[in-house]
């Protein structure tokens, strides 16, 4: 963590002063989308750590980085900007991973008859954006997130999807001793791993979620050198589109360790892919781990990995 | 996804369209290879009246003033020679209109409708002066030609699949291929030609379309003074036909490449009208919720032919960008997944606008180093095969 600590500082002293508003606005992209992505896990964290007043993950603190900024969800030029970008690769992602678990092939694969009324659990929601795609593609959604505000946020922003679309303000934790919701056909969590206290508890409640056989798509960002430029210093210190302090370096997690976590507790591993976003054309493109010869580089920041519960 | 089509005609009148069986509608369309593939792989093609349409391989281009000739033939072109196909098809809007009704009625899923109803997209194909680009409050700019085009349809001597278009120096004239002999006449006019010429008797109309494929500037301008001045349908045709035979005794060589159109023994009667020639460009494609196609998005001189082909790109690339969002369980009306269509067509369309009008402008000059220079440069062009290979290949898609 030293080396983070010490580039942090640096970039406060050198970059920050010389940034002008027009470079501001070219790169304000790249570090909204780290901002992002950092709000929706806060949020998430917070949600969790509302709920439940025994053994949780959500950390108080991270719940309140994005009740602030809770307004600009829907806002697709808002704080929230590359987080749009970010959805549609991996909604396509999402539903491939269940194309691939459901042996669903050819041109059945682009048809939405296959996915209609299987249940998606989308932990730490936010405003819903992923939750509104998955229930456009026909799937069964129950949003949930620790944030009240994130949670009336989605309900208002209603597309007439009901009731495909549920939303309700809980956490993992909660869920799984509640009894109700547990055996969904797909468990989702999109940016909130890397803002909850306790990573290992969050995923032990997200396999209890799941149905036996069942994916689980877990994203977040990776802790290395470019992730804490271009997901903390670009968007928090340089750009300051993100609110600093929304993501912490040190709570970032390897795609190794993530993988570990989910082995222990009784997954498997099925796909590890890159996102990589291109701020000047405000797109997202989802990448393999290695190029090439040149293993992990698709992943060095933002990544989604896809794991399925064993039977 | 649920479609509704929303039209002010009478739909259900042009679906049940029985075309006349002695002649061709003077409203036509042009289709390019690469559309007509399109629309056959989606069933569409096969709903039109197939004995209707004419395909052409050839297209020649020439100028009035300066001379310059280019002869363009599909067969020049690799392509063609592997797939067969032609440069174009001629159509006429209303066997076009009616097969794509015919279509949908086939396809499922879709809904013909007046009544009100909400939807998450609305796609403007309203045309020229799109009612949804006015409420959406997209602007637009561009230029009024001051002309008219001039349609009729031609019963010619023999039969012909070549197109043939003639810049003169009111406006170019163009002679679009049809079965069985018949042809479309497009004649761009200033407003003041295009009545004198739509008042001319139609005996005489016959004569004058042949005279401005043949004659000079000045000699046209002759005839145009005598049908001014009220001459007789059989004074105005006798002085036509002796200025052509004194034209064919004087260039022998030039009908054996034929570089010149088969003579036209009448028009179809009643076939004449007209209509205002315009440019118009739109300050986007998109607005929220909204995505505008075809002529809404952009209204350009006929003298290519592109503006319907334009329009069912922009259809192809629509239909496109809203599979991938509906795949991916976007909004499809959403701005960001609209963005994408716009990115796509705005651009090529502002750039075939602006070609089709530099061409027209070009061709519109009569100033003496314009007039050299674009004979020079359709002479050379000409000479290349692989510079003619490019052009065609270029607007067969």
């Amino acid at each position: 963590m030293l080396p983070c600590k010490r580039a942090l500082v640096l970039s406060r002293r050198l970059a920050t002063p010389c940034i002008t508003p027009r470079t501001r606005r070219i790169h304000s992209a790249a570090t909204a989308a780290a901002a992002t992505t950092t709000a929706a896990a806060a949020a998430a964290a917070a949600a969790a750590a509302a709920a439940v007043n025994a053994r949780s993950s959500v950390s108080e603190a991270e719940l309140q980085k994005f009740v602030k900024v809770s307004q600009e969800w829907w806002d697709p030029q808002g704080a929230f900007k590359y987080l749009h970008t970010m959805n549609a690769p991996r909604i396509r992602f999402i539903r491939d991973i269940l194309a691939d678990v459901h042996r669903v092939t050819g041109e059945e694969r682009d048809s939405t008859k296959w996915l209609a009324g299987k249940s998606v659990v989308d932990v730490g929601c936010g405003g819903g954006l992923a939750s509104e795609s998955l229930a456009r593609l026909g799937l069964k959604v129950l949003g949930i997130d620790a944030a009240a505000e994130n949670i009336s946020i989605a309900r208002v922003h209603n597309p007439g999807l009901f009731p495909q679309l549920e939303y309700k303000q809980t956490t993992a934790e909660q869920l799984v001793a509640q009894k109700e919701g547990a055996g969904f056909d797909a468990v989702v969590s999109l940016e909130v791993i890397e803002h909850v206290t306790d990573p290992v508890l969050f995923c032990k409640s997200l396999v209890e979620l799941a149905k036996p056989g069942a994916p689980l798509l877990v994203s977040t960002m990776n802790r290395t050198l470019l992730s804490l430029l271009v997901d903390v210093v670009l968007p928090e210190y340089v750009l300051r589109s993100v609110p600093r302090g929304t993501h912490d370096h040190s709570k970032f997690i390897t795609p190794r360790e993530l993988r570990e976590i989910f082995m222990s507790l009784g997954a498997q591993h099925l796909d590890t892919r890159g996102l990589i976003l291109d701020p000047l054309s405000n797109q997202c493109h989802l990448v393999p781990a290695d190029l090439g010869v040149f293993s992990n580089v698709g992943i060095q920041a933002n990544y989604i990995m896809a794991f399925r519960k064993n039977d | 996804m649920r479609v509704a089509l929303v039209d002010s005609g009478k739909l259900e009148d042009i679906k049940q369209w029985k075309p006349p069986l002695d002649s061709y509608l003077s409203r036509t369309l042009q289709i390019t290879a690469s559309n007509k593939v399109y629309l056959e792989n989606h069933g569409l093609w096969s709903q039109c009246y197939a004995d209707r349409m004419q395909p052409y391989d050839r297209a020649v281009v020439t100028d009035s003033l300066g001379g310059g000739v280019i002869d363009l033939a599909a067969f020049e072109t690799v392509e063609s020679v592997q797939s067969r196909s032609s440069v174009a098809y001629m159509i006429e809007t209303k066997n076009f209109v009616s097969g794509m009704l015919k279509a949908i009625d086939c396809a499922t899923g879709c809904v013909v409708t007046f009544e009100r109803s909400r939807a998450r997209l609305l796609v403007g194909a309203d045309g020229a002066s799109s009612y949804v680009r006015k409420c959406a409050g997209i602007g637009t700019y561009g230029s009024e030609y001051l002309q008219y085009g001039l349609v009729a349809t031609l019963c010619l001597e023999q039969l012909n699949s070549t197109a043939y278009q003639r810049f003169l120096p009111t406006g170019p004239i163009a002679m679009l291929p049809f079965p069985g002999g018949f042809a479309n006449l497009v004649w761009s006019l200033d407003s003041d030609h295009t009545q004198l010429l739509k008042s001319a008797p139609e005996g005489a109309f016959a004569s004058l379309v042949n005279a401005a494929f043949r004659l000079s500037a000045c000699e046209m301008q002759y005839l145009y003074n005598i049908v001014r001045d009220g001459a007789s349908e059989s004074a105005i045709t006798a002085e036509a036909d002796w200025r052509l035979e004194v034209f064919a005794r004087n260039n022998p060589g030039i009908s054996s490449p034929k570089l010149l159109p088969p003579t036209i023994a009448a028009i179809t009667p009643k076939s004449r009208t007209s209509f205002p020639l315009r440019m118009r460009m739109v300050d986007s494609l998109i607005a929220n919720r909204i995505a505008l196609v075809g002529d809404a998005g952009h209204v350009m001189h006929p003298l290519a032919g592109q503006g319907l082909n334009m329009g069912l790109e922009d259809v192809q690339c629509l239909a496109d960008v809203l599979k991938q969002a509906a795949v991916a369980g976007e909004d499809i009306g959403s701005v960001p997944v609209l963005m994408r269509y716009n990115k796509q067509r705005y651009v090529r369309n502002l750039a075939m606008q602006g070609i089709v009008d530099k061409t027209w402008h070009i061709f519109g000059s009569n100033s003496r180093p314009v007039v050299t220079a674009r004979s020079l440069v359709m002479n050379g062009l000409d000479l290349f095969p692989t510079v003619k290979r490019f052009l065609v290949s270029s607007i067969m898609s």
